[in-house]
């Protein structure tokens, strides 16, 4: 029996949160962003920001509606990556997936260097450098244990607070706008033409509004949490709908009322407003700290205090566990090394690629830019999103009768296929965006850049050099191969060397229940087969044919005898034993099984040394591992067939001094 | 304690006439105040209007 991976089966969603939980959960899971996009925005958008978040909050709109039709389609985990692998092949499902791996890392990153700022009313010690590099590390190094021991908000208590997490977040928001409203608006603003609040270009409008993309950062995060959700694929529509329709329209009004507070002057360089500089990091908090009368804007600097930092760490948590996820998904789809998915015995999480992205996220988070980590959220972002709404295109060409929960609706026909529209416009709209990031975006160029030519030549090299696959086909691990667990194997011929020491009957007892177990799993009239062998070592001096002494005789036949007692306690296995000849053990037992025709030779490897450090300070041997003796090290490295090895327990584990009987589910199974 | 799912759908209600109402005010004031152009208020009245009415709306739907 296989163990399901615990995380991957069951994470922290549950139909028992209901429809306002689901709501909050996506909400927050993209909404958490206005909390360090707004200042970046603004910077560059200046009095048009509002408009520019409804601008791309369109482009959000559509894009969703993609994600929900891949997403109900397929219910898999991956986002782009898995529309461009149903629609394309790996190759493209790589390029976004890897796209999109940099982009989880940053939100990480920018969760973790705007919590020690959004705190700073609590303790204004947390805006130095110092504080702002070490509270940072202290959220990526807790998300991870939070990510590796898999206490993401598991249960009820836990989902009862993420709810209320996630609409405190909602409620914040609104407030900030009523509030905003209420005491910085200015009647008079209202009637000046929209130009007048700042001018900025076409080239700054066109910067500010890629970069407002990462106000919508969660997406892929949101869209994977699809096959968790238990709810029907309609509810799930309806959930990501109003989300899709809510979000654009908070953000706008968020900066609308940003704009108010913090307007634009001008400055030595032109039109700014403090958003974009003295607050980058944290607009929220910039924008109430404007309020007039002060008390308002004491009351709520502490109110945004004390829901965006918890806010933000539970949004970097959930982007660990999407990152997670996601390494997941390209380990098991053989695009990166497997083992960077391995998941952890006790908890079942990929604690490799969670340690992993938390050092890639620290590394992000040291330059402490804002508007770097926009710029490079961008290129990842743009171009996964691309991927994603010309898979949604191709897979109505190539996959038409395919069952879709849902549909992008307003289609146009195409030699009889129904196009979706807005996932035509989707894609070209986006595909433009990671056009002007190539050209406006010189440092996210460059890293992004640098980011992608890395991965693509990893895959290449690995998928092509290592694995020796094909670089477009799609080549799975199996999910359990990640797991640290005993397969599930029957064998029906097994052989056993036994040599007359106390060890013997452990390794025969265990030999047998396996051999039982096979017998069992099969039809009723089938039987297993015990090949209990002894190998007598003949000195070269002498031939093999030579007489036995009377003890080496004696010694080999009471061997065999008590083997034989103890297999023949299985009605189900059938026995043979036999003495053979040879000139070292490891041979005899090689050829012994060759010529029985064994499936698998269970063996029992050497008491582990007991002396401390093993091998290096006085354990058994040199370089193989202490409890691997030298026949089974060559039975290991020659035998034709699979080789069990049981290891016996150091005389200090044996109360009786006899050898432990359970060893069975101990057995580490065939490493070659 | 009452139902999540009342709070929330009454929740969704309120939050919904509020925006219809913070729409039509800021609407009639920029329009009182002469500014009946192409100017802020007169985006951003009709959008907080149409957000009301479209949650209103959809929530009506989706509780049939």
């Amino acid at each position: 029996m296989t163990r399901q991976p615990r995380r991957l089966k069951s994470p922290q969603l549950s139909r028992s949160m209901g429809f306002p939980g689901l709501f909050g959960i996506i909400y927050t899971s993209v909404g958490f962003s206005i909390y360090f996009a707004l200042g970046v925005v603004a910077g560059r958008g200046l009095g048009l920001t509002p408009l520019i978040f409804l601008g791309i909050g369109l482009l959000f709109i559509i894009t969703a509606l993609t994600y929900i039709e891949g997403g109900t389609m397929f219910r898999e985990r991956g986002g782009s990556s898995t529309f461009a692998r149903h629609a394309f092949n790996e190759l493209i499902a790589f390029i976004a997936g890897w796209a999109i791996l940099i982009d989880y890392l940053i939100v990480i990153a920018l969760a973790a260097l705007a919590i020690p700022h959004y705190l700073a009313p609590l303790w204004g010690e947390l805006n130095s450098s110092v504080w702002e590099v070490g509270v940072g590390a202290a959220v990526i190094i807790g998300i991870s244990a939070i990510n590796i021991l898999d206490i993401n908000g598991r249960g009820r208590t836990g989902s009862r607070a993420l709810v209320a997490l996630a609409l405190a977040d909602v409620l914040l928001q609104v407030t900030v706008i009523i509030v905003g409203v209420l005491v910085v608006w200015h009647p008079e603003s209202l009637t000046q033409p929209i130009n007048v609040l700042g001018g900025p270009g076409f080239k700054d409008v066109i910067y500010a509004a890629v970069l407002s993309m990462l106000a919508y950062a969660g997406i892929e995060a949101a869209s994977n949490l699809a096959p968790d959700i238990d709810d029907t694929p309609e509810d799930l529509r309806k959930i990501m709908i109003i989300a899709a329709l809510t979000i654009p329209l908070i953000y706008a009004a968020i900066s609308a009322v940003a704009l108010m507070a913090l307007p634009v002057h001008r400055g030595p360089d032109g039109p700014v407003t403090a958003l974009g500089t003295t607050y980058a990091e944290v607009p929220v908090l910039g924008v109430v700290s404007a309020f007039q009368p002060t008390w308002v804007a004491d009351v709520m600097r502490w109110v945004v205090a004390l829901v965006a930092a918890p806010v933000l760490f539970w949004a970097a948590s959930t982007s660990m566990l999407g990152v997670s996820r996601h390494v997941y998904t390209l380990a098991v789809n053989r695009q990166i090394p497997s083992w960077l998915g391995k998941l952890g015995r006790t908890h079942q999480t990929p604690y490799v690629a969670i340690v992993l992205c938390a050092m890639i996220a620290f590394g992000l988070l040291i330059p402490a830019s804002v508007v770097l980590l926009a710029g490079i959220y961008a290129f990842g972002a743009t171009l996964a999103i691309t991927i994603a709404h010309f898979s949604i295109l191709r897979l109505r060409w190539t996959q038409p009768d395919q069952d879709r929960p849902f549909r992008v609706p307003f289609d146009i026909r195409f030699r009889g296929v129904g196009l979706p529209i807005p996932a035509l416009f989707g894609g070209m709209v986006s595909a433009l965006a990671f056009v002007s990031v190539l050209i406006y975006h010189d440092r996210a160029r460059w890293v992004g850049g640098g980011w992608m030519f890395f991965g693509l030549v990893g895959y290449v090299v690995y998928r092509r050099f290592v694995e020796g696959v094909s670089l477009t086909d799609r080549v799975s691990v199996a999910p359990t191969a990640l797991t640290k667990q005993v397969h599930a194997v029957q064998y029906h011929t097994i052989l056993v060397p036994v040599f007359g020491t106390p060890l013997d009957d452990d390794i025969v007892g265990t030999a047998g229940r396996l051999a039982a177990e096979a017998a069992r799993s099969s039809d009723e009239n089938s039987r297993s087969r015990l090949d209990l062998v002894y190998v007598v070592e003949v000195p070269v001096r002498m031939p093999l044919e030579c007489t036995l002494s009377e003890e080496t005789q004696k010694k080999a036949n009471d061997a065999i005898e008590r083997a034989i007692e103890v297999g023949s306690e299985y009605t189900s296995v059938d026995v043979t034993a036999q003495v053979v000849r040879a000139r070292s053990a490891g041979p005899g037992i090689v050829e012994a099984a060759r010529e029985a025709g064994a499936e698998t030779i269970v063996i029992g490897g050497e008491p582990p040394t007991r002396v401390g450090g093993g091998a290096t300070f006085g354990g058994v041997r040199g370089q193989r591992p202490a409890e691997i003796g030298s026949v089974t090290e060559y039975v290991l490295e020659k035998a034709a067939c699979r080789v069990l090895l049981t290891a016996p327990p150091t005389a200090s584990e044996e109360p009786d001094g006899g050898p432990e009987r359970d060893a069975i589910a101990e057995l580490p199974v065939d490493t070659r | 304690m009452p139902d999540p799912d009342q709070i929330y759908h009454g929740s969704i209600k309120v939050m919904s006439l509020l925006f219809i109402v913070l729409g039509t005010v800021v609407l009639a004031v920029t329009i009182n105040a002469g500014g009946a152009g192409f100017t802020l208020g007169m985006l951003i009245g009709p959008v907080f209007i149409l957000v009301g009415i479209g949650r209103l709306y959809l929530a009506n739907r989706m509780s049939k």
